[in-house]
């Protein structure tokens, strides 16, 4: 079988984007705060084969309710990759989009330079370039899925109904995010009706077999969090104090996050799409309403939604591209046509690869725990007993969990937590205190035997005052982060 | 030993109509009998239940006819009995009715949440429904002598559904004697009084955690359907009439039970409805009923798992046993009717009336949220309380503020009497 010119122009993409990525996640051996977490789940599937249901470290105990998919993957992945597998497979998946990508903008303009461009920038989305570097994140592999979702609906034929269900089935089982798909074709669909526009019998059973089995499944998966918090399910039990800053929208850090220009020429290739009436533009609009929609609402977590939103917005681009490119083709300048071209495309590139980098850079050595704080929490892990409780600020905690190995007051995974809105404020209250009984009072509440006390809090709160009486108090580190022994 | 082919059921639908309802009367057991097997104790399901067992024999209090009742047959065994009579009446109505999906009505009534709490759980209102369906039954029937004995018999167990049962009656005639004018006249009067009349339930899906309610999957059925037939006349009236029930259930505790029953009847005719139209992929049509039958089976799965799991538990029964006879004993109004059962006193519980109810509610949530001595103090003599009893649930519940909070410091007018497993017992010097 014989590779064409495009095939191999768009592996070579592949391998940019992935090596690019490799680069800046392997410069730390380190995950985030959040990768930890995922990590510690995955080491729990492969010593025991069985996901983790109740979570003894995280807030002292508690049940954790999640789809253990993505953990087998990565489970299964390390047997051959070892602890790399946690960078790597994420990675792999991610640079995956760059397929997707092509296909779908082929699929609306049928320009195959311009689809080999669009697959380019794709590969380095701000947001999806960090989101996926040192997280072991989900997304990784929820972001092309879903967009291959979107790619086999656009033309769904019978031959594509079986990959279509499939994969909704898939999706569904990964992650709730699914559920913005089932949105985002709701929306199509709506769209499209007010258009007066017919999207098809086969189209509309695809769409209600996606809403149906999507809901289905996360009853099942997520049932308890039904029961226990009713609709209000979708704010994932966030604690009140944060839940604002939690849902904020940001729109100038969007523009960053995104790009300009491709905010721009994604934003123009929507409107363009609805009042041109083109069906595929349509499909992107309705999941791109759906996701501004529920970001505005505030049920949706922004850097989640500008994730989905930021890809749906580059493919739109490929449609105003294409009217720019023959637009220029029909004006008096053909001897500069390949010169400005290029300028704008490199514009577009260097608005996006530019933030990627940066932003990669910064995250990777302010977001990644430190050589000295792996450093204490292995001291601790080592020099403590194993029902140990740690209290640190709400961002540290998969962190101290995952490296220590020991029990935390709470961290950011909320749903169905104990009493996060208490815990938060009793915690920023230990931090802030200037008062040794109060500090005393939350210290017992909790059998707190550790404080840890990372660079940002003192920042934050000032120095701690009550922590130098030395009868209650052992200093063990004093760096940053420091760490007190609580010893009354 | 013979094979039956695939090819042999499609030649003989008798057959098929045999496997079927062999399959509803199998699945009406389990729906009956797994919340007992479920469960990790003998005692009966919910608070209201024990209400009646402590009245009964009586022909007094609320749902007189159901305490009478309890006198003489075990709850368990009246519930499994009254369980299957009102599937055979509600097959009978159906049959009368002529509707041919009636099968499947019943096995998507069975799943639902609402015949697991009727027939589980030892209210008043598994008995009143089953007689409405009798009632309904034998007034189709022109009976009208024995259809009005009956609807006697429904107002000892519930007024309410008694009322209910007749208004249906009253349509009913109506609709048959053309009296359209006086039926829209009335079914306004309905909808004016359901809209103004009492408060909203807290919620009505079972899913989302409703202590009785529809399962989400049967509503989106339901709306799934109403997007494909809406213009179909005959599924417009079903749907206005699913919306009045719908309405209704949303104000009056029992409107739920009829508005599942209708709506079992309902998607029952979708589904077959949905068999019947043209599908451009048969793989998505396969998929989409299969798995809404699935989301149906695991709502209702779900929910008798719930109900086997809710309390009360031996250790509550044990706490309580080791009180004095006759002494007060506060603690949440759930656990009131069980105080009461244990032959304790409690100051409050779930069936008292509402004008009952919204003096105590008041003092109760002072007492449970004030961290002032004196007035906590003063409510509970008020109130003549000798022990409170308290569990991790209500310690949840009450947060560590207001009562609690005065139990842990205050050793003066409190003391700490015993720990049953989890359920802790305090006495109150009055």
């Amino acid at each position: 079988m014989q590779i064409k010119r495009s095939q191999k122009i768009l592996i070579l993409i592949f391998l940019v984007v992935l090596f690019a990525r490799i680069y800046f996640a392997f410069q730390t051996p380190y995950l985030d705060n959040s990768g930890n977490l995922v990590k510690r789940y995955t080491e729990n599937i492969i010593n025991t084969g069985k996901p983790m249901f109740y979570d003894s470290l995280s807030y002292n105990g508690r049940e954790v309710l999640y789809s253990p998919l993505w953990h087998y993957i990565l489970a299964v992945t390390s047997l051959v990759f070892g602890s790399a597998a946690f960078k790597l497979i994420p990675l792999i998946f991610s640079s995956f989009l760059v397929f997707v990508v092509y296909l779908l903008s082929k699929r609306i303009v049928d320009n195959d330079e311009l689809a080999l461009f669009i697959s380019l920038m794709s590969g380095f989305i701000p947001m999806v370039f960090l989101d996926t570097l040192i997280s072991a994140s989900i997304y990784s592999l929820v972001v092309p899925v879903m967009f291959y979702l979107i790619y086999l609906f656009m033309d769904i034929d019978e031959k594509k109904v079986t990959a279509f269900v499939a994969f909704s089935f898939v999706l569904s089982l990964l992650h709730p995010v699914s559920i913005l798909l089932s949105l985002g074709l709701l929306a199509y669909y709506i769209l499209s009706s007010s258009e007066n526009l017919s999207i098809g019998n086969l189209k509309e059973e695809a769409m209600i077999f996606n809403f149906v089995s999507t809901f289905l499944i996360q009853f099942i998966i997520y049932k308890k969090a039904f029961l226990e918090y009713g609709i209000s399910v979708i704010w994932h039990n966030v604690p009140s104090q944060i839940l604002q800053d939690y849902f904020d929208f940001d729109l100038l850090g969007m523009m960053y996050r995104i790009g300009a220009l491709t905010l721009i020429f994604g934003l123009v290739g929507i409107i363009w799409g609805i009042a041109r009436k083109k069906d595929k533009v349509l499909l992107l609009s309705g999941f791109s309403l759906a996701t501004l929609i529920l970001l505005w609402l505030r049920l949706l977590e922004p850097r989640i939604g500008m994730l989905f939103l930021s890809v749906a917005l580059v493919i739109s681009s490929t449609y105003t591209l294409n009217l720019f490119l023959n637009y220029l083709g029909k004006t008096k300048l053909p001897h500069y046509k390949t010169g400005f071209i290029l300028i704008v495309l490199g514009l577009i590139l260097v608005s996006l690869a530019v933030p990627s980098f940066v932003y990669a850079s910064k995250h990777v050595k302010e977001d990644v725990p430190s050589a000295y704080d792996v450093l204490v929490l292995e001291w601790i892990k080592e020099n403590s007993l194993p029902d140990t409780t740690i209290a640190a600020p709400l961002g540290k905690g998969n962190m101290i969990s995952g490296i220590a190995g020991k029990r935390t007051v709470l961290d950011d995974n909320f749903l169905l937590a104990p009493e996060t809105s208490e815990r938060y404020s009793d915690i920023v209250r230990l931090y802030g205190t200037k008062s040794e009984v109060e500090a005393l009072e939350i210290i017992a509440k909790y059998n707190i035997d550790y404080i840890f006390i990372p660079i940002e809090t003192e920042l934050e709160y000032g120095k701690i005052k009550w922590i130098d009486d030395e009868n209650c108090f052992k200093g063990i580190f004093f760096g940053t982060p420091k760490v007190y022994q609580v010893i009354c | 030993m013979r094979t039956v082919s695939k090819e042999y059921f499609s030649e003989h639908p008798r057959y098929i109509r045999l496997f079927a309802e062999f399959g509803v009367v199998i699945l009406a057991l389990v729906f009956l009998l797994l919340p007992e097997i479920l469960r990790d104790n003998s005692l009966p399901i919910g608070d209201a239940s024990y209400y009646h067992l402590s009245n009964a024999g009586s022909l007094s209090g609320v749902g007189p006819g159901w305490n009478f009742l309890l006198k003489y047959f075990h709850i368990d065994a009246i519930l499994l009995v009254l369980g299957i009579l009102s599937l055979i009446f509600f097959y009978m109505n159906l049959k009368k009715l002529n509707v041919e999906e009636r099968l499947v009505a019943l096995g998507f009534f069975i799943i639902s949440p609402a015949f697991a709490y009727l027939f589980n759980v030892g209210e008043r209102f598994g008995a009143g429904f089953l007689f409405s369906l009798v009632f309904f039954y034998l007034t189709f029937k022109n009976k009208y002598i024995p259809a009005t004995a009956i609807l006697a018999l429904i107002f000892l167990f519930d007024y309410m559904i008694g009322l209910f049962s007749l208004f249906i009656f009253i349509l009913y005639l109506l609709y048959l004697k053309g009296a359209r004018k006086v039926f829209y006249f009335l079914i306004g009067l309905f909808i004016l009084f359901t809209l103004i009349a009492g408060d909203f339930n807290d919620g009505i899906i079972s899913d989302l955690g409703a202590r009785t309610g529809s399962s989400i999957f049967a509503l989106f059925f339901a709306l799934l359907c109403f997007l494909f037939f809406w213009s179909s006349k005959k599924f417009l009236y079903l749907y206005g009439i699913a919306s009045l029930l719908f309405l209704f259930s949303l104000k009056v505790d029992f409107g739920i039970f009829y508005f599942s029953l209708f709506l079992s009847l309902l998607m029952s005719v979708c589904f077959f409805e949905l068999l019947r139209i043209k599908w451009e992929s048969k793989l998505a049509r396969d998929f989409i009923l299969l798995i809404i039958i699935c989301g149906l089976l695991f709502s209702g799965l779900s929910y008798v798992n719930r109900i086997s799991k809710s309390k009360p538990d031996d250790n509550i029964f044990n706490a309580l046993s080791r009180l004095p006879e006759d002494s007060v004993v506060f603690s949440d109004i759930e656990y009131g009717n069980w105080i009461q059962y244990s032959g304790k006193k409690a100051v409050w519980h779930s069936m008292m009336s509402k004008k009952e109810l919204s003096t105590l509610r008041k003092d109760f949530s002072v007492l449970l949220e004030s961290e002032d001595h004196a007035e906590t103090i003063n409510l509970l003599e008020r109130y003549k309380v000798d022990y409170i009893l308290v569990d991790q649930e209500l310690r949840e519940k009450w947060q560590e503020s207001g009562l609690l909070y005065l139990l842990r410091y205050n050793s003066e007018d409190f003391r700490f009497l015993f720990d049953e497993n989890g359920v802790e017992v305090w006495r109150f010097f009055r």
